[in-house]
């Protein structure tokens, strides 16, 4: 088996790095002290090009569950905060039963409702937690209950929630904020109420006046001394905590109130506010806006200064606030003062006199008006639904030259509003301008609708029809700010006419109205401010049928609660018509007027495909739908079983105690795995005929892959040892490819891969997908450590030999504490990949997947352990682990979820349950065949190239045989895939024989050469010696 | 001055042409336009409007101001020139980062793009998602071409 080239020594000394107890903590290597076995393998180094290799991927960003379709197994839907990971919303599960609804006729007492929070919550004393100190009436039915937290009987300040109670009785969700009692480490209030209150005195005394009032004082002021109130306090500064503290009310004088918390173990001051209500806060501000009109604005006042900060709202937290520059749940103006480039400066907008400019008082006002409009009608606090501060800016240059800008957007986080060129006047002028922009922030808040095709079209859609609810006197698009002469309607769109006053897109202004004149081209995104046009008419048609609010009140729902960011034509038609019915009816002339609207758009039943889904590259598996998989029950010897999901039998594969996670042949005839005693052993997996055999006897092995096909077998070591050995069953050859980092960020000074782990072969058996654990150190002497994803090329397909062991990685970068792992394939399209997204700093795992080709990526579901996740046969399900055990107890139980068409999202529709209890590393796997004509790839027809002298010295040949006189190109990339030239080429028909040059500093190694004419590819291997 | 392209006739109206490019101070340079199949465009668009400005870098090292129209009308007009070397060195640089293989199209409200047109491919990469920056080596090189506008 193992045929000697050269030697490795498989001595790895290796430096136990140590790590905290993780997630991964099943993946890592211990140190190994002994003499290792050896294999003899040849060694491939790979090409270690740093600094420009491309990812697969873009760097990935932190998931949260807020990335979840169903954030819960029990699919209530939970949103949680990105920084505490608690739950700060929850919708729960509407009542199934009519019965149970038509049932509720009495009063609930509200204690029933707090039991219910331990299921939505995860607590298992809520009632005791939880005390409800207001019932409100819901205006749409039902009512609001509102929660404070306790904790040893006493409030933690600030800790408020509210329960939203159905008309029929059921709890339906329950949002704000909680602290979880654990993660309060001190109890014990040590330091005295007299100390504290001291405290307080003495600080005050800095920079007050300190006395004792008269009698006459405090009667006046109903005030007998200062009040001491124990609680415990939420201290945000650096990272939350929960501290036991004193909130002292304190009247230093005549004229000030004061509010001081102090902690009540060490003394020190957490927090003070002034409460006297005559200088500072909220004042109002009336002048001219662009446009000639007053306007009354909200503006905050702080001493004799007045700042375009609107803290008047219900959303306004001032105790969060550092006033007047980082006000929490503001409406704040801010002026660029159209400054660019590197001299970007922005300064918050200040009056002595309570007077502002004009611009000031239009952006100011319209935010105010955009966030009355949200809040009224929709019932929505601020962008992102939770109170979150509303900024625009206004005076901003063109970013890239400092001229005057033409324009107005949204960049994720505030309005930017250009004083106007040619085209426009100052954009603050128009309220449907900035409620334009501010919608963006909604729909990035909501469905997140991406920017480009169909979708950005739905996006820029949107944008303009709250735009114009907001500014509701007409349907037209900035016509307050368009300079004559530049559109022939005077405004920049129209939603009740689309062309605008034009012909075509020659027209400024234009767009189409129905989807026949939909643009295809690929400008402006692929239409997105183009294509518009359909839906806002579409949108404009339903308004005409029924009456704005009702229009409104459908698209706001669609947008919020049905559309996602791939969303296209289609999926916005089903969703709005699903949204009618849900406010007004299924019958409802309303559903039935959205149906007609699109309709008349074109926007059809039949338009178009609602998901982009990802089509299979490889002939679908025709066999059974079988699983692999591990029982985790310590009292049954039997480990491996096979699992025939159509009948659910299980029958028993093998009784060895296995070390990692199986590997199984295409055809399902075998299975590879590591034993207890780290070898490489197969199992026959045809019932009538199971047996089990070593096939790598050294002691040395932790995990195995096995290619599709059968004839490649690829593994990793259980030392810490940078490489990955690949065995040819062919030619009898091993092949030990070292592990390297083809990229490095800036900021790392060394460092790199120590090991790999988990490994899978593509579906053509020359590249294997793997983590890998780093380790770095940065130039500021500190160390990360993280696993990631990469790919290497271990086979050459072409030549049918051993791959150059080029690695890719999937993602550029990783957020910090995070690592991703145990990849696979889907088992039907190449491009497709799911992993284990492990975040360590907030303990939560996700179960992700993304397409390298379009870069989509997505959060599938969540575990709480390594989940191991596995495509079915059609790539329709993924099977995963999760511990349904306790805190002291593990249970894996293998889970499986639906998936969407593009086979890297749940499947809204779909189902998340139990596979299989007790049990772990789940394969499915078929035993039946691909067609002959297997791999569907859509690829030009490829041949052989020969090229000659080989090896050289870089000056070789290229021989082709061309059927006919054709032109071509010639492509030579280096080993790590970059590109080094590109040359044309002219064949005449027959034998071909073109010149071939390496540049001159190209260094020894493999080169690809590819040429390419037509439909038809030569590929051949140059060694440059 | 200005000239404007419907992008289809772009190739054909601009091949080696020569004309009389006044500058801002009033004197007439002649400035010869390359075949304007070999050039870098960079700049950013979106917003309200849609439309889409930047500038663009020609082989010869001709920077002109480029506006383009929601259907991709280009209207550009002479800024400055810079040595061919220069020039040369950020085709160079351009080709390595933006190969015929990268793909990078992730647009924001605002977004940016770099668009790359040689002999032997045209390439866009686009981006403004805060959810999908940039690879660093794009930003790199799409600050570098900034600053020649300076």
């Amino acid at each position: 088996m193992k045929q000697i080239v050269c030697t490795i020594f498989i001595t790895l000394a290796a430096v136990f790095l140590s790590s905290a107890q993780s997630l991964m903590e099943e993946k890592e290597k211990n140190t190994y002290l002994g003499i290792k076995p050896e294999i003899k393998a040849t060694q491939i180094n790979g090409s270690n090009r740093s600094q420009d290799s491309h990812t697969l991927m873009p760097a990935l960003e932190r998931v949260t569950k807020n990335h979840l379709l169903f954030p819960s197994k029990e699919r209530n839907m939970i949103y949680r905060s990105p920084q505490t990971g608690q739950p700060i919303f929850v919708l729960a599960q509407p009542v199934s039963s009519p019965t149970a609804r038509l049932a509720y006729t009495g009063e609930i007492p509200n204690v029933s409702y707090l039991l219910q929070l331990n299921a939505l919550l995860g607590l298992s004393n809520a009632e005791k937690m939880f005390r409800v100190y207001q019932t409100d009436i819901d205006p749409l039915g039902g009512k609001v209950l509102r929660l404070k937290q306790y904790y040893n009987s006493l409030e933690i300040e600030g800790s408020e929630s509210v329960i939203h109670i159905n008309q029929n009785g059921g709890l339906t969700s329950w949002n704000g904020l909680y602290i979880n009692p654990t993660t309060i480490k001190i109890t014990s209030f040590s330091v005295s109420e007299q100390t504290a209150v001291q405290k307080a005195l003495t600080d005050l005394g800095a920079d007050k006046q300190v006395y004792e009032l008269s009698d006459a004082e405090k009667t006046f002021l109903e005030y007998s001394g200062p009040s001491v109130r124990a609680v415990y306090y939420i201290d945000n500064k650096v990272v939350q905590t929960c501290v036991p503290a004193y909130i002292i009310e304190i009247r230093p004088n005549f004229m000030d109130w004061m509010e001081y918390v102090i902690d009540a173990n060490t003394g020190n001051i957490l927090a003070y506010y002034s409460k006297t209500c005559h200088v500072d806060g909220p004042r109002t501000s009336k002048g001219a806006d662009l446009n000639g009109a007053q306007q009354t604005i909200n503006t905050y006042q702080i001493g004799t200064s007045y700042y375009a900060v609107d803290g008047s709202r219900s959303m306004f937290k001032l105790s969060a606030s550092s006033m007047p520059d980082n006000p929490v749940g503001a409406i704040q103006t801010l002026d660029l003062k159209n400054t660019w480039g590197s001299s970007t400066t922005f300064t918050s907008i200040k009056s002595s006199t309570n007077i502002f400019n004009a611009t000031t008082i239009s952006a100011h006002y319209i935010a105010g008006k955009a966030y009355e409009y949200y809040s009224t009608v929709h019932n929505r606090n601020s962008i992102n639904g939770n109170g979150s501060t509303i900024i625009s800016f206004i005076n901003v240059a063109d970013p890239d030259d400092g001229t005057a800008m033409d324009n107005a957007f949204w960049n994720g986080k505030a309005i930017y509003y250009g004083n106007g060129n040619t085209l426009f006047k100052p954009l603050a002028g128009a309220l449907d301008v900035g409620g334009h922009e501010l919608t963006h922030g909604v729909i990035q808040n909501t469905a997140n609708l991406s920017y480009s095709g169909e979708s950005g079209a739905i996006n820029e859609s949107m944008a303009d029809i709250f735009g114009c609810m907001i500014d509701s006197l007409d349907w037209q698009i900035g016509e307050d700010v368009v300079k004559p002469g530049n559109y022939p309607t005077g405004a920049l769109r129209d939603l009740s006419d689309p062309h605008n006053g034009g012909t075509d897109l020659s027209d400024a202004g234009w767009q189409p109205r129905i989807l026949s004149e939909k643009y295809k081209g690929s400008s402006d995104n692929g239409g997105v401010h183009i294509n518009s046009g359909i839906p806002n008419y579409a949108f404009y048609l339903l308004a005409q049928s029924t009456k704005r609010t009702s229009a409104e009140k459908i698209f706001y729902r669609a947008l919020t609660t049905y559309l996602v960011r791939s969303s296209q034509f289609i999926d916005l038609r089903i969703a709005c018509i699903q949204a009618a019915k849900d406010i007004f009816g299924n019958s409802s002339a309303e559903a039935i007027a959205t149906g007609n609207a699109f309709d008349t758009v074109e926007i059809t039943e039949n338009s178009g495909t609602p998901i982009s889904p990802a089509s299979d590259d490889v002939f679908v598996n025709n066999g059974k739908d079988l699983l692999l998989a591990y029982n985790t029950n310590t009292n049954n010897s039997q480990k491996l079983f096979r699992l025939e999901l159509q009948t659910s039998t299980k029958t028993p594969i093998s009784n060895t105690v296995i070390s990692n996670k199986p590997s199984v042949t295409d055809d399902g005839k075998k299975a590879y795995f590591v034993n207890s005693a780290n070898q490489i052993k197969m199992v026959t997996l045809t019932l009538s005929s199971i047996s089990e055999q070593i096939v790598e006897q050294h002691k040395i092995w932790n995990n195995v892959a096995i290619s599709r096909d059968g004839k490649r077998l690829a593994a990793t070591t259980i030392d810490q040892d940078t490489s990955i050995y690949v065995y040819d069953f062919v030619s009898q050859y091993w092949v030990r490819y070292q592990l390297y980092s083809p990229t490095f960020s800036d900021g790392i000074k060394s460092g790199g891969p120590i090991y790999a782990d988990a490994l899978e072969w593509n579906a053509t058996g020359d590249q294997l997908v793997f983590d890998c654990y780093n380790e770095f150190e940065n130039v500021d002497g500190s160390n990360i450590s993280y696993w990631d994803i990469n790919f290497i090329q271990v086979w050459d397909t072409i030549v049918n030999d051993f791959g150059d062991g080029t690695i890719t990685k999937l993602f550029p970068s990783l957020p910090a504490d995070v690592s991703v792992g145990n990849p696979t394939f889907a088992k039907n399209s190449r491009s497709i990949i799911a992993f284990d997204y492990i975040d360590e700093a907030a303990s939560e795992l996700y179960v992700m997947g993304c397409n390298t080709e379009n870069n989509d990526l997505n959060a599938i579901t969540y575990s709480n352990v390594l989940s191991y996740p596995n495509f079915n046969r059609t790539d329709t399900k993924l099977a995963y682990v999760y511990d349904a055990g306790t805190s002291t107890t593990s249970r894996k139980t293998i889970w499986y979820i639906d998936l969407a068409a593009d086979k890297i999202s749940s499947d809204p529709a779909g189902t998340e349950d139990v596979l299989y209890d007790y049990s772990t590393w789940p394969v499915y796997y078929s035993n039946g065949t691909r067609l002959a004509t297997s791999v569907l790839f859509k690829t030009a027809e490829t041949q052989s190239l020969l090229v000659f002298p080989n090896p050289n010295n870089g000056d070789a040949s290229l021989l082709i045989e061309a059927n006919e006189s054709s032109n071509g190109v010639v492509k030579i990339t280096d080993a790590s895939g970059k590109m080094l030239s590109t040359i044309s080429i002219t064949m005449s028909a027959g034998e071909n024989n073109i010149p071939l040059s390496l540049p001159a500093n190209a260094p020894a190694g493999f080169y690809l050469v590819a040429v390419e004419s037509g439909q038809k590819k030569w590929i051949g291997r140059l060694v440059k010696l | 001055m200005k000239i404007t392209f419907p992008v289809r006739s772009l190739f054909i109206a601009a091949t080696l042409l020569w004309i009389s490019i006044h500058n801002t101070s009033g004197q007439s340079n002649k400035v010869k336009i390359d075949t304007l199949d070999h050039y870098i465009e960079f700049g950013s668009g979106g917003g309200i409007t849609g439309q889409a400005q930047g500038h663009m870098l020609t082989y010869s090292g001709n920077v002109y101001k480029a506006i383009r129209t929601l259907d991709n009308e280009l209207t550009i007009s002479f800024v400055k020139k810079i040595k061919k070397s220069r020039a040369k060195r950020f085709f160079k640089a351009a080709q390595k980062q933006i190969s015929p293989d990268f793909q990078f199209n992730e647009p924001g409200n605002r977004y940016q793009y770099l668009y790359l047109k040689t002999a032997q491919y045209t390439k866009k990469v686009v981006w403004g998602s805060l959810s999908k920056p940039a690879p660093k080596q794009i930003i790199k090189l799409s600050t570098k071409l900034q600053k020649l506008i300076l």
